[in-house]
Order: C-alpha cells, then structure tokens, then sequence
C-alpha cells in the first residue's frame, strides 16, 4: 500500500486503538505527534498521505492543525481527517470549512475512522 | 456600422450592466450553494458523530454499572464472611473481661478491653460495607410502619445523655409534646438520628448540640446542629460520598468509616425525604432532613 498516515493525538489508550486498527489494514508507515506544534512539524518533514487529528489537543485543537497544514501545503494533499471522542466537541461544519476531507467520532472499535481512511487513500 | 449616441448604445450599457449583475448574482448563488453543501455535510457529520458517541456513552455506563454491581456482589459476601468469625471472638473477649473463663489480671484487662474496642470498630465498619452494599444495590428493604419521630428522636437523643455529661456538652431539644407520625422504617430513622448525632459528638468540643423534629403541612422537619469545627465549604458538596472524612482527628477514639453520611442520604433517598446541609468553619454545622409523613406521596 505504501500510503504514510499522520496522528495527531495526545491520549495514549486512543493512539494504542487506532494504529492498531490502521496496521490490521495494512497501514504500516504511521508517524505519530502529541500536540499541534509537533503534528505541524511532522507534516512538514514526514509529508504524509493523510493526517488523522483528535480535536481536543495539549496546545490548540485539530481545527488549527487543519488550517495550518491547508495553508501551506494547499487543498488538495494531504487528505485530513478530524476525529473527536467528546460530544461536547461536535463540530463538523467548521471542520469543513478549515479544509478536512472527513470527520468522525472516535470508537472503541475505530469502524468509522477506518472507513473514511479507506475511502481517502 | 458604428452607433454613436442616441438609444443603440444606453442599451448596449443596460445589456452590459444587466450581464453583470446576473453574472454577480449567480456567482453569490454559487457561494450561497456551496455554503449550504458544507453546512448540510457538517450538520450531518455532526448528527453522525453525536449519534455514535451516544450509543458509546451508554454501553461504558453499562460496563460501569455492571462493575458496580460485581463490587457490591463482592463486599456483600465478604463482609458476611468477615462478620461470622468476628462474632465468636467478640463473645471469647467479652466472656474473659466478664471473669467467665477464669481469673485475668488487671493489665489482662486493659488489654482486653483494647481488643473489644478494636473488635466493635471492625464490626461497625463491616456493618456500614454490608448497608452501603445493599442501599446501592437496591437490595435494602424497608419494614414501613407508623412511628412516632419525636418520640423516637426522643429516644436516639437520650441515649446520647451520658456521652454528653462527660463531655461537658449541652444537649439541646426541640420536640413537640405530642406524637408526629410518619410512615417510615423505624430501625433506618434511628440510624440517622444515631449517625448524626454521633457525627456532632465527633467534631465539637465546647458548646451545644441540638436537635429538633417539627411539624410541616406535607413532612417532618428535622435537624441536628453543632457548635462545633464545621466544613469548610470547598468540602461540603463531598459530604455525602462516600468514604470522604473531613477534619480528622487523632484524639478522637471512635474513628469512622467514611461511610455514615453517604448511609443517611441513601436512607432519607429511600424515604422519599431531603436532605441538606449548611456549615462555617469554626461556627458549626447544621444537617436538616425532611420526611414525608406518607411516602406515597
């Protein structure tokens, strides 16, 4: 498959989830980064195929990495996804509009998450 | 041909300026569309996501609700199996203390009575693990009679009495002279006077401790104050948790459980009944609970 996927999550029991879920599908290239700054950072050494944020982040939120990866590295690539795990945090719309291809809730068995991964690269 | 003024050319400019106004318009309509498309997929999105965390949310609360009940199960047996040997070695102590099984030494004696104390402590909190355990499993039936609450407040106050004097404690009273009937389980009512009486006692060192029962149109009204440490008021929505122990004291001998308050808002929950409480540190603390005189209500 060859596709490198970016993880921007700080909670360590949702990470462990996710990237177990992704290497079952044969998504073994994962890079991860805990907070904004880093998941910046990474996008731009790493360019990955496409960047997995949580919304809820140490240093800001998965809106801003959406927004700053958009500006600098244009509409089209990488392919974003925001997840969320709280339903206080809900907000779809203005996932949308900071440039996300997807967004979805975070599942203890990631069934939505790697749909969408699937549909996207 | 080429027209020069007159009507050819202001329509030529009408046509022109007509063009881009529809051009404008439609290019606003192309926004407002794509608008739309965005806030329909994110609305949807949105209802996804909430919908999923939901149903998330309710099979953790099952999970939860089930380890409850697994916790309740265990300290339910543990606590029965812990209660029959301590039974028997309650009865050997007391019977020595009591001469019945031979001559002891006064300083046998004294630590005797050390070993009663320690034995009744572990009773209480055993006692206190097996009601919290059926109060929250649901499993804690109530015998429902007419009582009288002033006669029993009566009561549960008087066997405070001795404690009082060697305290140097004022016990104050205010009950009415006749009979407030309320249907209720009499042995839970007296734990509540008994726990928060106790609980006064505990945490007041100089001045009174008063309880009163009155007469309201729908419920009794009851409370037992103090003069005593209080709670302060970053602790005071804890009160009634369990295993919460605020201000405590070395030379306090009878140590608690953690356990009697969280015990009495199950009960009074049980009743249909309220209760509340007010504190100021260093003022006093005052516990009133109210009980409907028929819990069908």
């Amino acid at each position: 498959m060859g596709k490198k996927i970016l993880i921007v999550e700080d909670n360590d029991d949702d990470l462990f989830i996710i990237k177990r879920y992704l290497s079952g599908a044969g998504y073994n290239e994962v890079v991860v980064a805990r907070d904004v700054k880093e998941g910046l950072d990474k996008a731009e050494q790493e360019k990955p195929d496409l960047v997995i944020s949580d919304t809820l982040l140490p240093d800001g939120n998965g809106f801003e990495v959406c927004q700053r990866v958009r500006q600098k590295h244009g509409a089209e690539n990488p392919k974003i996804i925001i997840m969320t795990g709280s339903i206080d945090a809900v907000d779809a719309v203005k996932a949308r509009k900071m440039g996300a291809d997807d967004y979805c809730a975070k599942t203890s068995d990631c069934g939505i998450i790697m749909d969408a991964v699937k549909k996207l690269i | 041909m080429e027209i020069k003024d007159g009507p050819g050319e202001d329509l030529v400019k009408e046509i022109e300026s007509l063009k881009s106004k529809c051009e404008k318009a439609q290019a606003e309509l192309k926004a407002t569309k794509e608008e739309l498309e965005v806030q329909a997929w994110g609305l949807n999105k949105t209802n996804e996501a909430i919908k999923v965390l939901y149903k998330e949310l309710e099979n953790k609360n099952r999970e939860l609700k089930k380890l409850d009940d697994m916790k309740n199960e265990f300290i339910n047996t543990v606590s029965h199996e812990l209660r029959t040997p301590l039974t028997t070695i309650r009865e050997v102590i007391a019977q020595f203390l009591e001469g019945i099984l031979g001559e002891t030494t006064s300083e046998q004696k004294e630590f005797l009575r050390i070993c009663l104390e320690d034995v009744d402590r572990l009773k209480r909190l055993i006692d206190d693990l097996l009601d919290t355990s059926k109060l929250e499993s649901g499993k804690f039936s109530l015998v429902m009679e007419w009582v009288d609450i002033a006669g029993l407040a009566k009561g549960v106050i008087d066997s405070f009495s001795p404690r009082a004097r060697v305290r140097n404690l004022e016990i104050k009273k205010d009950l009415p002279g006749i009979k407030l009937m309320a249907y209720a389980d009499r042995d839970t009512i007296v734990r509540v006077f008994t726990n928060l009486i106790a609980n006064a006692f505990k945490f007041t060192d100089t001045g009174h401790i008063e309880i009163s029962v009155a007469d309201k149109p729908e419920y009794i009204e009851c409370f037992v104050s103090d003069t005593g440490k209080g709670i302060s008021e970053e602790d005071l929505p804890k009160v009634f948790t369990k295993f919460q122990q605020f201000g405590r004291r070395e030379d306090v001998k009878e140590k608690g459980t953690g356990l009697g308050l969280s015990i009495v808002k199950n009960i009074i929950d049980l009743h249909k009944g309220k209760i509340w409480v007010e504190s100021k540190l260093n003022t006093g603390t005052k516990f009133t609970f109210i009980l409907p005189k028929s819990s069908q209500g």
